[in-house]
């Protein structure tokens, strides 16, 4: 039975609405809310603590990446309101956790500075990391598209894994990463080559499903979803040139 | 790589490859052919790869009309339905192609394609560092040549 709290079953017919599920959580009270801090965890730990440690943002306030980030999602998500005003600010998750990660480290700064008894100007306080602006973007942007796929290759697994179809990633993973032809798989799974590419094709397609879902909560249109694939190749390219 | 990577704990160029080789199976036919290339360049065999496709172009061209044989002889082995869905023969010749086309550019500055410049410099950009050093210094210089075309407001 399907609950109001199941994450929403990816379809290649999106809705044009943004934030759906995640203002869907919040309308639902407590149990609601909890599993969408947890979906913010799972998510967004580890592209806001590789963007820390990449800008030196950790290094400034003297703590660990992941101790920081961890501090920040547990001093803002105990707060009920603080997705709430990520709903109405336009926009993208992504963004709004980074910029209120650096609001975060603005606290912890004054904090320590007050703790010492130093006075510390509000420019000061804003110097937390050199400034690189479009560096530091892109080192984010690219932690993000990184860790979204992960997500999407991971949830795609399980899906598979539970219907007992883990060998259909396997013959995924060797065409589209290894690049074997799609005869040469057949020969393994003891499949025609016509069957190896149509299980491939539905692994892509559920792979597409599940990067979606995620675009989707990070605040992505439907119909923007190839755009927003395109981004982020775009900054991967560039950080390899 | 093995079927289960961790993307962001393994953080190096492979992951980037598999990433984009990934991002390309979601886009299917949408994805571009110069990021299929890319990830193809990128994969943990796509230096040896590019290096054998590039020894069939040997000797280098001395002359536009050479350069132009080059880019018909790499064309005609392009079916755009291959291209669009990762077809390593369809890849090969594009690679051809673009290096035919980044050669003639470097040789005088002469456009030999219809392509966009928009597209041109993408192509030179992304898929210049993926490839042979030899082949990454006329692309180099295809992309100064674009630039000086850009600056005195010409148009290839």
């Amino acid at each position: 039975m399907s609950t109001t709290t199941d994450p929403p079953t990816p379809s290649r017919l999106f809705p044009e609405t943004q934030t759906v599920w995640i203002a869907d959580r919040l309308s639902e009270g407590e149990a609601g809310i909890m599993l969408a801090n947890g979906y913010l965890m799972e998510s967004y730990v580890r592209p806001l603590s590789i963007y820390c440690s990449k800008i030196g943002l950790a290094r400034s306030v003297r703590i660990e990446a992941d101790d920081l980030v961890h501090g920040f999602f547990a001093n803002r998500l105990s707060n009920s309101e603080y997705l709430k005003s990520w709903l109405t600010s336009g926009l993208r998750l992504r963004q709004w956790l980074r910029n209120g990660l650096h609001f975060y480290v603005h606290e912890l700064r004054r904090q320590n500075a007050t703790q010492l008894g130093l006075q510390i100007g509000d420019q000061e306080l804003t110097q937390e990391v050199p400034s690189d602006g479009a560096a530091h973007d892109h080192e984010f942007e690219r932690a993000w598209a990184l860790a979204a796929l992960d997500l999407a290759m991971k949830e795609t697994k399980v899906e598979l894994e539970k219907r007992g179809r883990r060998d259909e990633w396997e013959m995924f993973w060797s065409h589209h990463v290894e690049g074997v032809p799609h005869a040469k798989i057949g020969e393994r799974f003891q499949m025609s080559s016509a069957q190896v590419a149509q299980r491939t094709f539905a692994v892509a397609a559920q792979l597409r499903d599940a990067l979606c879902g995620i675009l989707r909560k990070d605040g992505a249109l439907g119909s923007q979803i190839d755009l927003e694939v395109r981004s982020m190749m775009e900054v991967l390219n560039e950080i390899r040139s | 790589m093995k079927s289960d990577p961790d993307l962001h704990h393994d953080d190096s160029g492979s992951s980037i490859a598999v990433a984009m080789q990934l991002f390309c199976a979601i886009l299917g036919p949408n994805a571009h052919p110069i990021d299929r290339l890319a990830a193809r360049c990128a994969a943990s065999d796509g230096s040896q790869w590019s290096c054998q496709v590039l020894a069939a172009f040997v000797p280098v061209p001395k002359s536009i009309d050479g350069w132009i044989a080059w880019k018909d002889m790499a064309k005609s082995g392009i079916r755009e339905s291959d291209l669009h869905i990762g077809d390593p023969l369809a890849l090969a010749s594009f690679l051809q192609y673009l290096c035919a086309i980044a050669g003639a550019l470097a040789f005088d500055g002469t456009s030999i394609s219809k392509t966009s410049s928009v597209e041109i410099r993408r192509a030179l950009n992304v898929i210049g560092p993926l490839i042979e050093q030899s082949w990454q210094e006329i692309f180099l210089r295809a992309r100064n040549r674009l630039d000086q075309i850009k600056d005195s407001g010409s148009t290839i």
